[in-house]
């Protein structure tokens, strides 16, 4: 058989790169988180939920919320949080906010049947439930004026729901019932410098503590047990000015760390620089701080 | 002496398409092959590029053109043929042909008519249209068009497909759906035509012999599909070069055949070599969503042993898919990790006979895959497993009934046994009617299941060939007994027993197929031929989960409609083809918030699918062979009876495609120019912030209200040969893309959906390769 070499060409290039996206510089007004407290509540309880918006200037003082509870479920395959009706004419007004942009709102009395696992007479599927066991009554928020564009203008927050265990033994969802602890949401610190130089690189932080990350009741319904696990906790970052290397920090469950940092590169222009930090838990809590830093 | 209609049926898979006496079981090299020779005959020198009619009973039932060296080859089983050459210079010469018990090699002397050098055309009396829409692309010709250098790539520019968006291994036939279309190999159905990521076949190039893409209204021997028919005929271990190997940027490859005494074998495979090599020069984290960079691998052996008036033959294909790719993201929880892994193997053999008016085959098969995927967004993972095993067995026997019928009558028996675990969410994978927003995450829901499937059909088919003068008639009946199961009826709950959920059913589909010559139209032979036919497909086994989908599906089905009629003009054949499908019973999602328990799946989906393709092919002159195909079509589909009807996700309106392939000595060229519409997709019309994950999320507008641009883009290929010692290298160098259009082949958002773009195809590709060949 006869030796060749093989010589090869290659000119390969890459597809092009998507539209950025990157969420972490604020240049407009928006929503970045709204809460529930408590962040998990039993069908009936009320429920004390709070949009919070971000703007170029710190937080707006101008913005005022329209609050709606949802009552459409939504579709077993859709990828939306929500329903389509959720956005249009499937739920049913609350109220205006306050000037905290916070109300009061009570879950409905058969939120575990509409967004959860109970169904009704007939044979019908149970909705699944998220990577955590959880189940969720959404609120619509609509904010006025919507300043600059359309970011600001509609946010569902979720309040999670205490409900049963479906397809479950029997004796594992009682035990279910009885141990579970309902989901708190997280406390923690923003931790940045008053006053940086411009263009330097600084570090931010976000800690909280230990028990803030909480152990939880899973079901693994692979092995019709119930597992402990702890809930992940990922920080979303935004700054007025300046650059991050990335929008968010991820601590997952098998990890121990309870802070995460970014390192923000200061804005070459002096000033004031408002930076929010939103951690989440993966039960659907969260926490949000603010923070200002004087750019020199 | 009375033979067979159904032998002359054998004559060629491009007439066999729409009659069910034929069957890909029973590929033309099956039976006695006539190899000619047309040359000139004053100088014996070959004569390229004549046109062969072969007919038997006045019935046209091949035309076959002279290649470069003036030969010709098709093969039957015994009987006597009528052969009329013809070419626009030369005097047209008619002889019969009989083939009794051996293989035939002859000579066909022709000689030039001087009244007839300059003249303005040569009527080809008898030319037969093939199925309709029916195209055969043999490897010789495959390989010499942009595709690097792989025959089944040119599947993808055939008349009758979509063009497929890049880094996909789809295959839209017709406005079907891609697991609408079955892929055979020798008769045997393979999982795939193509690697992951659609760079390759699935076989290995050099053990390829021909493709043929039937795609619609086929015969009554092939059944569980609603779409169309690909053919892939394995070239014979007595047949080829003794060692081929290859080496481009996308794989490395070898092929040897021995012969020894009666038996003769052929082993080969191929590695992939492209991810190390594009790795090497870029960032493959940079890459785009469409251009997966797998690894993949696939190996084929044969034998075959002739005895008497009967041969043996086994073989064996297998291939392995790997992927492995994360798409970066600035936010942890939209990062996506993908992981794949696919093997597949297929062992079968056949045992055919030949009598002296009749024609037998019995083949038998096993088949192994075994696909494992993982999607990985955030911290969600959803993860899919499916194990499963299959056997066959097909069995034909043909016999004349009288001058005038023919009968044929088969077996197809097929049964699979699949175990399968999936993960994840209900949208992982999207499925056709899924109005899914491109990089859109999934939804977060959480889902589990492990169930058993089995997917069995015992087909009898029977078809009657009736011949008339100018008419030719098939009507072909096939009967199938469907057993499909599901281990679970119903999701797990604790301890609760099993039940599973059976259905058995028995199921006719007609098919017919009439064959008219017109005689001359517009002073041209013209024929016009009309098939139908009823056609069935199992729900996918994925489909009957308890949890993911429904256990109790059962058939999805199809009527076909093909109007064809064909014409030719000196060196071109011009055909012309009106399609429809109704679709009925088509798997889809239960869109209701609440669907009732193991049934988040329903038969309620229907489509229509309407067409007309236009197609010029040129018969191959001087080492020049191609095509020019149109395409307009509409494809719809309804996901319930009261539902809007939308798009089929991967309509294309137009579809322009030239093909050309040129060879001259040592050289060749190939040139491929595709003009496509894009597909529908669904618009975004806005956004909301969803709190609890942090991100925003699309507004939709209607389903599949927009489009992606037109698609263009021009391929070319050279390759030059040079002899070394007694084997032959070829050197090739093929551009892709060479007006480096930035084709888009998705729309794709900012985070905020304020902002969207395209994400574009391959830029200007260049590949280039070896084959070396040892006779």
């Amino acid at each position: 058989m006869k030796r060749i070499s093989l010589p090869l060409a290659v000119a390969v290039s890459a597809c092009t790169a998507p539209p950025d996206q990157r969420q972490f510089l604020v240049d407009e007004t928006r929503l970045i988180a709204v809460t529930a407290t408590p962040a998990e509540a039993a069908p009936g309880a009320s429920v004390l939920l709070q949009a919070y918006f971000a703007g170029p200037q710190g937080t707006p003082l101008d913005q005022q919320t329209t609050w709606s509870v949802c009552l459409a479920p939504k579709a077993p395959s859709e990828d939306n949080a929500v329903a389509p009706a959720c956005l249009d004419a499937g739920v049913t007004l609350i109220g205006p906010g306050t000037t905290q942009h916070t109300v009061t709102a009570t879950v409905p009395a058969d939120a575990c049947a509409r967004f959860g696992p109970d169904t009704p007479p007939g044979d019908f599927r149970p909705r699944a439930a998220d990577a955590t066991g959880g189940y969720y009554q959404p609120f619509r928020v609509d904010a006025t004026p919507s300043t600059g564009s359309a970011l600001a203008r509609t946010a569902i927050g979720m309040a999670r729901i205490v409900c049963n265990l479906p397809s479950a033994p029997p004796a594992v969802a009682q035990a279910y019932r009885t141990e579970y602890r309902a989901n708190v949401a997280p406390q923690f610190a923003l931790t940045a410098p008053a006053r940086v130089p411009r263009d330097s690189d600084i570090a931010l932080s976000a800690s909280w503590a230990a028990a803030e990350a909480e152990s939880y009741l899973w079901f693994d319904a692979a092995a019709d047990a119930l597992l402990q696990r702890r809930e992940s906790m990922r920080v979303n970052w935004f700054v007025t000015a300046g650059e991050l290397p990335f929008d968010a920090s991820l601590v997952d469950e098998t990890s121990a760390a309870t802070s995460a940092s970014i390192t923000w590169r200061a804005p070459t222009e002096p000033g004031l620089v408002t930076l929010w930090a939103v951690l989440r838990d993966s039960r659907g809590g969260m926490a949000v701080q603010q923070t200002n830093v004087v750019v020199e | 002496m009375k033979r067979t209609l159904a032998c002359a049926l054998l004559l060629t898979p491009a007439v066999a398409v729409a009659q069910s006496s034929t069957s890909p079981v029973v590929p033309a090299r099956a039976t006695y092959r006539f190899v000619g020779h047309v040359l000139d005959a004053a100088t014996k020198q070959p004569v390229a590029g004549a046109v062969v009619t072969i007919t038997r009973r006045k019935v046209a039932v091949d035309l076959v053109a002279s290649d470069d060296d003036g030969t010709i080859t098709f093969a039957a089983v015994p009987g006597t043929y009528q052969l009329e050459i013809t070419a626009p210079w030369l005097t047209t010469r008619r002889l019969d042909v009989t083939l009794r018990d051996r293989d035939v090699s002859m000579e066909l002397l022709v000689t030039d008519d001087a009244n007839k050098i300059g003249s303005e055309e040569i009527v080809v009396q008898g030319v037969a249209p093939t199925g309709v829409g029916r195209t055969t692309v043999t490897a010789k010709l495959g390989r010499n068009l942009p595709g690097g250098g792989d025959t089944l790539k040119v599947v993808q520019a055939l008349p009758a497909v979509a063009r497929p968006p890049a880094g996909s291994s789809n295959l839209i036939v017709w406005g079907a759906a891609p697991r609408d279309t079955r892929v055979f190999v020798d008769g045997v159905p393979v999982p795939a035509l193509y690697h992951l990521g659609g760079y390759r076949a699935a076989v290995g190039n050099e053990a390829i012999e021909a493709v043929a893409l039937s795609p619609a209204a086929f015969a009554a021997d092939r059944g569980g599909a609603i779409g169309g028919i690909i053919d892939v005929t394995q070239q014979s271990a007595a047949e080829g070069p003794r060692l081929v190997l290859t080496a481009d940027v996308l794989d490395v490859g070898a092929m040897t055949r021995v012969r020894t005494g009666r038996n003769a074998f052929s082993v080969g495979g191929r590695s992939s070599v492209l991810a190390p090599l594009v790795g090497s020069v870029v960032d493959t984290e940079r890459l785009g969503a469409n251009a997966p960079l797998p690894t993949w691998a696939d190996a084929q052996a044969s034998w075959v042993r002739p005895w008497r008036s009967s041969e043996l033959r086994m073989w064996t294909i297998a291939s392995r898919d790997r992927l492995q790719r994360t798409l970066p993201a600035a936010d942890p929880a939209v990062q996506t990790t993908d992981d794949v892994a696919s093997d597949m193997v297929r062992w079968a053999a056949t045992l055919r006979h030949q009598g002296s008016a009749s024609a037998s085959e019995l083949t038998v098969w096993l088949g192994a895959t075994d696909q494992a995927t993982g999607l990985q967004v955030g911290e969600l993972r959803a993860t899919r497993h499916q194990r499963a095993y299959a056997l066959g067995a097909r069995a034909v026997e043909r016999s004349a009934l009288s001058s005038h019928f023919d009968l044929t009558l088969g077996l197809d028996l097929e049964a699979e046994w699949a175990q399968l675990a999936r993960r994840g969410s209900l949208s992982i994978p999207a499925r056709e009617g899924d109005p899914r927003i491109f990089g859109q995450p999934p939804g977060d829901d959480v889902n589990t299941d492990n169930w058993r499937a089995t997917t069995a059909n015992a087909g009898a088919y029977t078809a009657l060939t009736i011949a008339a003068p100018r008419t030719l008639a098939v009507l072909g009946l096939r009967s199938e007994t469907w057993l499909l199961t599901a281990s679970r009826a119903t999701p797990r709950v604790g301890a609760t027993p099993t039940v599973g959920a059976q259905d058995i059913t028995t199921t006719l589909s007609p098919r017919a197929s009439v064959k008219f010559d017109l005689g001359k139209l517009a002073g041209r032979s013209a024929q016009l031929r009309i098939d139908a036919g009823r056609y069935l497909q199992a729900r996918a086994p994925d489909d009957s989960s308890a949890v993911f989908g429904t256990p109790n599906l059962g058939r999805e089905q199809a009527w076909h409609l093909t109007v064809g009629a064909q014409w030719q003009y000196r060196r071109v054949i011009a055909e012309a083809a009106a399609y429809a499908r109704w679709l009925d019973d088509l798997v889809v999602r239960d869109t209701s918030a609440t669907p009732k328990l193991a049934a988040v799946l329903t038969q309620l989906g229907t489509g229509q699918v309407y067409g007309l393709q236009l197609t010029a092919r040129a018969v191959p002159w001087h080492g020049l062979e191609g095509w020019i195909t149109y395409g307009v079509s509409r494809s719809t589909r309804r996901d319930e009876p009261d539902a809007t009807t939308r798009f089929f996700d991967h309509d294309q309106t137009h579809n322009l495609v030239a093909v050309v392939g040129w060879r001259r000595g040592r050289w060749s060229l190939g040139g491929r120019m595709r003009l496509a519409s894009g597909e529908p997709r669904t618009s975004v019309i806005g956004a909301f912030f969803d709190a609890r994950s942090g991100r925003y999320q699309p507004i939709r507008g209607s389903q599949n209200d927009v489009r992606l641009p037109l698609f263009f883009a021009v391929d070319a290929r050279v390759q030059r040969s040079f002899a070394i010692g007694n084997g032959t290298l070829a050197a090739y160098v093929e551009l892709q893309n060479l007006s480096n259009r930035a084709n888009p082949e998705e729309f794709v958002y900012s985070a905020d959906y304020q902002q969207q773009r395209y994400l574009t195809g391959l830029p200007l590709l260049t590949i280039a390769g070896l084959r070396w060949e040892l006779p």
